[in-house]
């Protein structure tokens, strides 16, 4: 599994794909836990594809920014973000793939915007946030 | 030396039918079903793993261990999970489908049954009438509104067929999206009408009326007041005394005799990881499997008199697979259109069904089903908005409750390849080879699907959207899924058809096919209802027969 100083990649990655605003970012809505939890017990195939993603996000931010990823605010994340959707020839040295990206930013969503069975979604705040209240 | 009058395999939309008809009768009836009895709990409401969003799983079946197989373009060998897309999974517990279904209770319309004698039969599809028409079927859907449930308007409804009788049940509360969308087809000058259900709009049949909850369509209903086979047909079979359900059983093969007739079916029950297998006999034995998994089961059943497998002389069972395409558009309102009403799909036109210059065929078109947070962000995401950041947020808290989504059926134009077949070197949990999927659609449904989508888009600007999005329909691809029918169309000719107008098997004494294998074509709206029928109409000839009549 993920290791302590990963985990804090994966969380400033995580709140740069859901950032707090009036309503909580994705660390606080439980959205690590829940891939935790999805790559311990669904797709624990997908381990390194996160260890190598967020090692090469951190080189990109090390080329950069000359930071580690989970060191750089939020605009400074969210450009390193930018570089590699667009395919930036940074991004592209530094090897971050962004099919990995977009299945984070699926993960992300999932843990965000699913019931809190699957251990993300804390006090349903998302669905409070979007308008979805369950009545029965 | 039978053990039962008859044996009924399958316990959804046909099966159940089929097993309380011959128990009511007095017949003794074993029915079967590979899937387990679920109760709402086992159900759940997990929202990435239910039969509307099967992300990781789902939550009425076929469990692992039942993978299916078909070949990509590359010619390469792909096995699905169930709950993968290229599976074509409805579902396996008692009620099939119908225990986690949206309930729309569709009768097709008189053209659907004509469908070559009105349009001509494009190159290269297999395009056929029914060997029965509307009127044929009319009692038994209304036999079906009755016993089963289901709301509906029967004027708003009526398409220029006739009805026998109107509907038990008034249709469910107007929401703010029927009178957005009313409005926008009174501008059109499109008819439109309320969505039939199979819900209790009101009690009905002795549970609750529809409590209007956020989880219908892929979920159980927490008031049981969503009418399937589960709380309808099967308890009132199994009241009789003279119906045994076993579940967690799979029907691996039909037995013969000597003479190639279909005497039996042998089974295998998993009980604690261990599975015993048992032959039992009956005087009818009546497959109700689902389109593909009714193929299966026939293509698996080899013998020296069935080479091909069971009623396969002619090389047609398990051919002109169908489904649905499904085109549809969103589109965000200028102010909020979600209530929290559920189900959720109100409003519909059938304008589109028939009669469209140029098309074959067409489909009706309604709003859609409440959608959870996360199945909106899966399906409803216009292209433009970025799937991460404060973009993607903000577009989910401004718009979840401003979009409409407008969808709906396609009548299919079915094809002779689209196919299953059984892959002899890939097996289930039993042992049974498991079915292999191939070809796809005619090029036909893709342009009425493309047309159709274009009303999708015209009924949203109409009703004064926002913004419209959503892809028009391109490619032709294999169609089946939740609404898969016709593997075992029914017909006059035993060349051109598995089953008779009864849907018994042309050369088989006592074999009959009573579920969604039996469509000829698949209309331009939900099948079940259609399903239903014919299992009424089949099981009471089954009933005569027994009766030696
Ligand atoms: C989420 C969802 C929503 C839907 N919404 C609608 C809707 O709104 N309107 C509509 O018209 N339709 C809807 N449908 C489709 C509808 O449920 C199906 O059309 C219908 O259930 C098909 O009926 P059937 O009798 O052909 O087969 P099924 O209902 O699929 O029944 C087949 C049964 O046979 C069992 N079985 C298969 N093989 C074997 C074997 N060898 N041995 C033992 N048992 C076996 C299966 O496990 C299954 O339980 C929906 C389906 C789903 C899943």
């Amino acid at each position: 599994m993920l290791e302590t100083g990963e985990i804090l990649q994966l969380q400033a990655l995580a709140d740069t794909v859901i950032p707090a605003d009036n309503w909580p970012g994705a660390v606080e809505a439980g959205v690590c836990s829940f891939i935790l939890n999805l790559l311990e017990h669904e797709e624990n195939w997908r381990v390194s594809a996160y260890r190598n993603g967020l090692l090469a996000l951190d080189r990109l931010a090390h080329s950069v920014n000359s930071s580690p990823f989970h060191t750089l605010t939020l605009q400074q994340k969210t450009q390193l973000l930018e570089m590699v959707e667009t395919r930036s020839a940074e991004a592209q040295r530094a090897g971050v793939d962004l099919d990995w990206l977009r299945v984070v930013f699926r993960h992300c969503a999932e843990g965000y915007y699913a019931d809190s069975g699957n251990g993300g979604n804390i006090d349903n705040k998302s669905w409070e946030m979007v308008g979805f209240k369950v009545t029965i | 030396m039978s053990d039962y009058d008859a044996i009924v395999v399958g316990t959804g939309a046909g099966g159940g039918i089929s097993a309380c008809v011959l128990a009511e009768s007095g017949f003794s009836v074993l029915l079967v079903e590979r899937g387990e009895l679920l109760s709402y709990g086992d159900v759940g409401r997990d929202h990435l793993r239910n039969q509307r969003l099967s992300v990781y799983g789902h939550n009425a079946g076929p469990g692992p261990g039942n993978p299916r197989t078909t070949r990509n373009s590359q010619g390469e060998l792909l096995t699905f999970m169930p709950w993968q897309g290229g599976y074509h999974a409805n579902a396996a517990c008692v009620g099939s489908g119908t225990r986690v279904y949206g309930a729309q209770a569709w009768r097709f319309v008189p053209e659907d049954f004509r469908m070559a004698s009105i349009y001509g039969v494009p190159q290269g599809s297999s395009l056929a009438d029914w060997p029965i028409e509307y009127l044929d079927l009319e009692p038994y859907y209304t036999q079906a509104e009755w016993e089963v449930g289901v709301c509906g308007d029967e004027y708003a409804n009526a398409h220029g067929a006739s009805r026998s009788k109107g509907y038990p049940m008034p249709p469910m509360r107007q929401t703010v999206q029927y009178s957005t969308l009313k409005s926008g087809a009174d501008k059109l000058g499109w008819n439109t009408a309320p969505v039939p259900l199979l819900i209790n709009s009101k009690e009905y049949g002795g549970r609750a009326a529809c409590a209007e909850c956020q989880h219908c369509v892929g979920f159980a209903c927490p008031v049981d007041a969503k009418n399937g086979s589960a709380n309808t047909v099967i308890p009132r079979a199994l009241a009789t005394g003279k119906c045994e359900l076993r579940c967690a059983t799979l029907a691996k093969r039909l037995v013969c005799d000597e003479n190639g007739q279909v005497i039996g079916v042998e089974l295998a029950t998993e009980t604690n990881g261990e599975i015993t297998t048992q032959v039992v006999y009956g005087r009818k034995i009546i497959v109700s499997c689902g389109a593909i998994e009714s193929a299966r089961l026939l293509l698996n059943s080899r013998s020296a008199r069935n080479p091909a497998g069971v009623g396969n002389h002619h090389d047609l069972v398990g051919r002109n697979l169908q489904g649905h395409y499904y085109p549809g558009a969103m589109g965000v309102m200028p102010y909020d259109v979600y209530d929290g009403i559920g189900p959720g799909v109100v409003i519909s036109t059938s304008r589109f069904n028939h009669g469209n210059k140029g098309i074959i065929g067409g489909g009706m078109i309604a709003n859609e089903f409440i959608m959870t947070p996360i199945t909106f962000w899966h399906r409803a995401l216009p292209p433009h908005i970025p799937r991460w950041g404060q973009a993607n947020k903000d577009w989910m808290r401004e718009n979840y409750r401003r979009t409409i989504h407008i969808t709906g059926p396609v009548q299919e134009i079915p094809s002779r390849d689209a196919r299953v077949t059984v892959n002899p070197n890939v097996c289930d949990k039993y042992g049974v080879p498991v079915a292999h999927l191939s070809g796809s659609t005619h090029e036909e449904t893709v342009r009425t699907s493309a047309f159709m989508w274009e009303r999708c888009v015209e009924w949203l600007k109409a009703s004064g959207a926002v913004t419209v999005w959503g892809e028009a329909p391109s490619g032709a691809w294999l169609s089946g899924g939740q609404h898969q029918a016709g593997t075992c169309r029914m017909g006059n000719s035993p060349s051109q058809s598995v089953t008779d107008r009864w849907g018994r098997v042309h050369d088989q004494a006592n074999l009959y096919i009573l579920d969604s294998s039996l469509h000829v074509t698949n209309g331009g709206y939900n099948p079940v209802l259609t399903i239903m029928a014919l299992a009424f109409r089949g099981a009471e000839k089954v009933v005569s027969e027994l009766n030696g009549h």
